[in-house]
């Protein structure tokens, strides 16, 4: 900690903007997240479309000041409840060192209401795992949970992936993470990224179940605009898996992690035991309001979306300028200075949102509670799609009596952009 | 009689027609230049954007000419379109002469040559104008070359003008004078009176426009209309000098307009003939062919809150437009639209276009088809234009399509190709006879729905634009007709039925169900694209169902870009029609129909 510094006496600007945001809201269930972007990485992966840069010296210094110059500028209403998960992402956030984190973990208690047993979450990349005295001191300054950007055990396509670290690295940190006492371990992994076999891809899920964590994240290789990716194969240098095939390796993936004991409680999130799904991540599924601090974070407050710049630099520049204003709302009303856009949804688009999201997850739809947030009932109003859909096997009506949900079955997964647009028409 | 010259304009498009007609208009002082912008300027965008004329804009202008003695020329407006002909004839009937404008950048190109020929069918006296000759590119001598070469006439009589800068707009004025001859007709005669153009006023009623032809037209008289058979009296006529001109009568030889009381513009035919009550003519002026619709199609707004809208703006265009018929029809798929009957072809296209750009409304057109005459085994017959009237095939005994007399006109060099088009097209008793050394005029006798799909199109590749076409209905023939259906996953399609010639059928079908195939998107299902005719599948196509959709995260929170995606697709969908259990977007319907014409 720098007892002193700038940051620390700044007094809390008086904001002009409107709204109060994370008031507590009946209709959502009222424990914010806190999400911290950190925007550091040592080099960018060429599939990656996060705001990321590589850190100039110095740098991560005046980032750590302006998070908590940006967490103390929000007005927190004084009847808010506290956050009650807390998650660095990235970007790397293990690139930071030892004391820039332990000061934003410190120094973000004190301007932010957090519960006491409030999860933290640590985002590492597997070469930062320098040992198990690293893995330690993350989890005595409070990350109960590990988050390790595995993305592959496969040497050929970590190197493909433009990763910095290699399998032994990937398996060392993973083993390591998994002996230190974090409540949670996860690794993320991603696949169909060409030029292997399935098979090769079912082994290493395999290998990655061994391994003693409780949670795997699997995502399919997206091909973002503005990706290096993207351009090689726009220019044909890059082939990517056609539509059967990617299905094929979903299915491959829920199967074969399934067989390992992983449930699959969302599209692309894996646990091996429902306390072990992330808590924070879950959030943005269900509904649940988040504070996002750092360029380019999301935030959400039940009825209101708002997003910080994107440039890691440029939201630097702004919250360093102590300027009381950033952009302009579409209402016309002045943004904080980190905020770049600010959108205040109605009803039906929460309900598209709220089905999207929660047709992603192995829960589904609590048909009940959205009857009551958006007066719909969609067994009535959507009864025939419904029933066709529960026909072809792509949703399941489970639950209890007089308390139904409607899930996605892993078939339905694989359609659940179209199966939202049939719900909501 | 003697200083009246009739004449019209004769271009391929973006010759200058328009501009060297607003050139004139301004030449005779007959109006300011800014009552020219407001005023004379083609009021329908349409017309301009597709570079057609489609109603007249007929002007009398007082020119002084250099011998001291008032003309009065009476500039008569063609449809510049030679899908057209069937009007563009009778405005030439009502002139004696035609400017032949030839951009002298372009030369002379394939719409020249196809309204030459209509020009001289009607022994109109050509006057060759080389237009645009203050362009850099400009190249007189080449363009007199072609104008003696193609057109077959005298290059030196040809008067350059600039329709731009109004160079050459004097010689021009003279040569009219001189060189165009001035009306026949006897005074004498009892009253023959060409209606070659006819619109609606909403304080007027209709406006008709004439050319008189023997005897006259006075304010007062008691008139009948010799095809229609109907009386009136005329309230008033005159001449239209930008504005309408009250005057007492229109001699031998004028043109001008007539209002009699007529209510309805369907209550009088273009063409017909005005003669005196008292002492009528005793034959109508030859030429004349109903108005009556021959094409049918059914027009349905793309989203059926349109429907409204849709009987309001097809009420409107009907007031102008006597040809077109329509009834209220509903399918199925597309829900509630109408049942519409058109002269043509282009006719539909341009009441599509209309509908579409002056009504803002967004269709879908069903195959145009033919009427045909259904004998069913009971003896009953039918006249049938529409698929979903169509009886079951054992209760009919046989049924007759329309026939024309298609005439094609075109240089020698594609008399081959036109030929085998025609064969191709069901086309019999195919001739022809040379009109001079290199011109040709093929006749020959084929369906009139063999016109209906794309012969236009094909035409105008085969002859590189040269060719110009004409038709007239002759006959009923019989024919084996087959109703073919599209089935989507079983479930038929009705507005994708058609009534085709059996021997079209499978190659129809086949070409519906690949459309299909190519613009329904991948459904959560494989779909099944049947042509059938009865419970016979004669072609199919399959739609594999789509596999994944889902993106693979949500993070940080950033649900905004995927909602919005939502909502994109969302509205993509709003524009589906269900078939079943399938979602059709429009743009199907639309790719498969539209590529019938
Ligand atoms: N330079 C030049 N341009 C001309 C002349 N006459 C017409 N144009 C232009 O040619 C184009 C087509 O003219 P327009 O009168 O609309 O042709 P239309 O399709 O035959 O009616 C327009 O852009 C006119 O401005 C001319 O004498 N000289
Ligand atoms: S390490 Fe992660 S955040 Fe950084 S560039 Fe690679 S994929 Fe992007």
């Amino acid at each position: 900690m720098a007892p002193g510094s700038p940051a620390d006496e700044a007094e809390p600007q008086t904001a002009p903007w409107p709204w109060r945001p994370l008031a507590p809201r009946p209709e959502v269930a009222p424990t914010p997240g806190l999400y911290v972007h950190v925007p550091f990485c040592s080099a960018i992966c060429p599939y990656c479309d996060f705001a990321v840069v590589r850190e100039r010296p110095g740098e991560s210094e005046r980032f750590v000041e302006a998070v908590l110059a940006e967490a103390a500028s929000w007005p927190i209403a004084p009847e808010a409840p506290p956050f009650d998960t807390v998650y660095f992402g990235g970007g790397t956030p293990s690139a930071l060192g030892f004391e820039q984190l332990e000061r934003l973990v410190v120094g973000l208690g004190r301007r932010l209401p957090i519960a006491p047993g409030g999860e933290w979450s640590l985002e590492a990349n597997p070469e930062d795992v320098r040992g198990s005295e690293t893995l330690a001191a993350w989890r005595d300054l409070g990350f109960a949970v590990l988050s390790l950007g595995v993305q592959s055990l496969d040497d050929a396509t970590l190197r493909d992936l433009g990763r910095r670290h290699d399998r032994v690295a990937a398996l060392a940190a993973a083993r390591l993470a998994a002996a230190t006492g974090f409540d949670r371990v996860s690794a993320d992994l991603i696949y169909a990224t060409g030029g292997r076999p399935l098979d090769s891809w079912r082994e290493e899920l395999r290998e990655a179940a061994a391994l003693g964590l409780d949670h795997l994240s699997c995502y399919e290789l997206t091909y973002h605009r503005g990706t290096a990716f993207e351009r090689e194969r726009r220019l044909g240098r890059r082939r990517m898996l056609d539509e059967d095939a990617r299905a094929e390796w979903f299915e491959a993936t829920h199967e074969t992690l399934a067989s390992q004991g992983f449930e699959a409680y969302e599209v692309s999130n894996f646990a091996t035991a429902p306390r072990h799904q992330a808590r924070h991540n879950s959030k943005y599924w269900s509904h649940q309001p988040y504070l996002g601090l750092g360029p380019s974070a999301h935030s959400f407050d039940g009825a209101v979306r708002w997003s910080n710049v994107r440039s890691p630099r440029r939201w630097l520049e702004r919250l360093q300028s102590r300027s009381v204003t950033g952009g302009r709302a579409a209402g016309g009303e002045d943004l904080p200075p980190a905020v770049a856009e600010l959108e205040r949804l109605d009803l039906e688009q929460l309900l598209l949102e709220a089905v999207s999201l929660g047709l992603r997850t192995r829960a589904g739809l609590d048909l009940v509670s959205l009857r009551e947030r958006f007066a719909v009932d969609l067994l009535a109003a959507s009864g025939e799609t419904v029933r066709r859909h529960r026909e072809a096997g792509l949703l399941e009506l489970v639950g209890e009596p007089g308390r139904p949900w409607l899930r996605a079955s892993l078939r339905g997964w694989l359609v659940s952009e179209s199966l939202t647009l049939d719900l909501v028409p | 009689m003697k200083n009246v010259r009739n004449f019209c304009i004769i271009a391929h498009i973006d010759h200058g027609k328009s501009t060297l007609a607003d050139r004139l208009i301004q030449s005779c002082g007959a109006i300011s230049d800014r009552e020219f912008r407001d005023q004379v300027l083609d009021s329908m965008d349409i017309e301009r954007e597709r570079g057609i004329t489609i109603k007249s804009n007929t002007i009398t202008l007082p020119y002084t000419a250099q011998d001291g003695q008032l003309y009065e020329l009476n500039l008569i407006d063609t449809p510049g379109h030679v899908d057209f002909s069937h009007e563009v004839r009778r405005s030439l009937m009502s002139c004696e002469g035609a400017l032949l404008l030839v951009d002298a950048s372009q030369g002379v190109e394939a719409q020249t040559v196809a309204n030459l020929y209509l020009a001289l069918e009607y022994d109109l006296e050509l006057l060759p104008v080389i237009n645009k000759i203050d362009l850099p590119s400009a190249d007189v001598e080449r363009a007199q070359e072609e104008i003696d070469s193609d057109l077959g006439l005298d290059p030196f009589e040809a008067v350059q003008v600039s329709a731009k800068t109004g160079q050459g707009v004097d010689q021009l004025l003279e040569a009219i004078v001189h060189k165009l001859p001035s009306p026949k007709g006897d005074p004498a005669e009892p009253t023959q009176a060409l209606i070659f153009d006819a619109e609606y006023d909403p304080y007027r009623g209709v406006i008709m426009l004439c050319r008189v032809l023997n005897g006259e037209l006075r304010v007062g008289q008691n008139i009948r209309l010799m095809h229609t058979e109907r009386d009136y009296e005329i309230e008033e006529l005159g001449r239209i000098m930008i504005e309408r001109r009250p005057e007492k009568k229109l001699p031998t030889g004028s043109v001008g307009y007539v209002i009699a009381g007529v209510k309805n513009i369907s209550d009088i035919n273009v063409g017909d003939t005005i003669t005196d009550q008292e002492r009528p003519a005793h034959q109508p002026i030859p030429g004349y062919r109903e108005a009556k619709p021959v094409v049918f199609s059914s027009i349905y707004p793309v989203t059926s809150d349109d429907y409204e809208d849709l009987a309001k703006a097809l009420d409107k265009l009907k007031l102008n437009d006597a040809a077109l018929t329509f009834d209220k029809d509903s399918s199925t798929a597309l829900g509630f639209g109408f049942r519409c009957g058109f002269l043509g072809l282009l006719h539909l296209d341009v009441v599509q276009e209309r509908l579409e750009r002056e009504y803002d409304l967004s269709l879908v057109l069903s195959a145009p088809s033919v009427q045909y005459k259904v004998k069913m085994a009971d003896g009953e017959l039918r006249t049938i234009d529409n698929p979903s009237l169509y009886p079951e095939a054992t209760k009919v005994d046989h049924v007759e399509e329309p026939f024309i007399k298609a005439s094609v006109m075109v240089p020698e060099r594609y008399l081959g190709a036109v030929m085998e088009l025609c064969m191709e097209r069901r086309g019999e008793n195919t001739q022809f006879r040379y009109l001079s050394a290199e011109r040709v005029e093929l006749t020959c006798e084929m369906p009139l729905a063999e016109v209906l799909y794309d012969f236009y199109d094909k035409l105008k590749t085969v002859t590189q634009g040269y060719g110009s076409f004409d038709y007239e209905m002759t006959d009923y023939r019989s024919t084996d007709l087959v109703k073919v259906d599209i089935l989507v996953n079983g479930d038929r399609v009705d507005a994708l039925s058609q009534l085709v010639h059996r021997d079209k059928a499978r190659p129809r079908a086949m070409k519906y169900c690949e459309r299909l195939a190519e613009t329904i998107p991948r459904q959560q299902f494989k779909i099944a694209i049947q042509g059938a005719i009865g419970g016979q599948i004669i072609a199919r196509t399959t739609i594999n169902a789509f596999r994944k959709d889902v993106t693979a995260k949500c993070y940080g929170g950033d649900i905004t870009r995927k909602r919005k995606l939502l909502e994109k697709q969302r509205e993509g969908k709003k524009r589906m029609k269900m078939v079943g259990a399938i979602e059709i977007p429009q743009e199907a319907f639309v790719s498969v129909l539209r590529s019938d014409k």
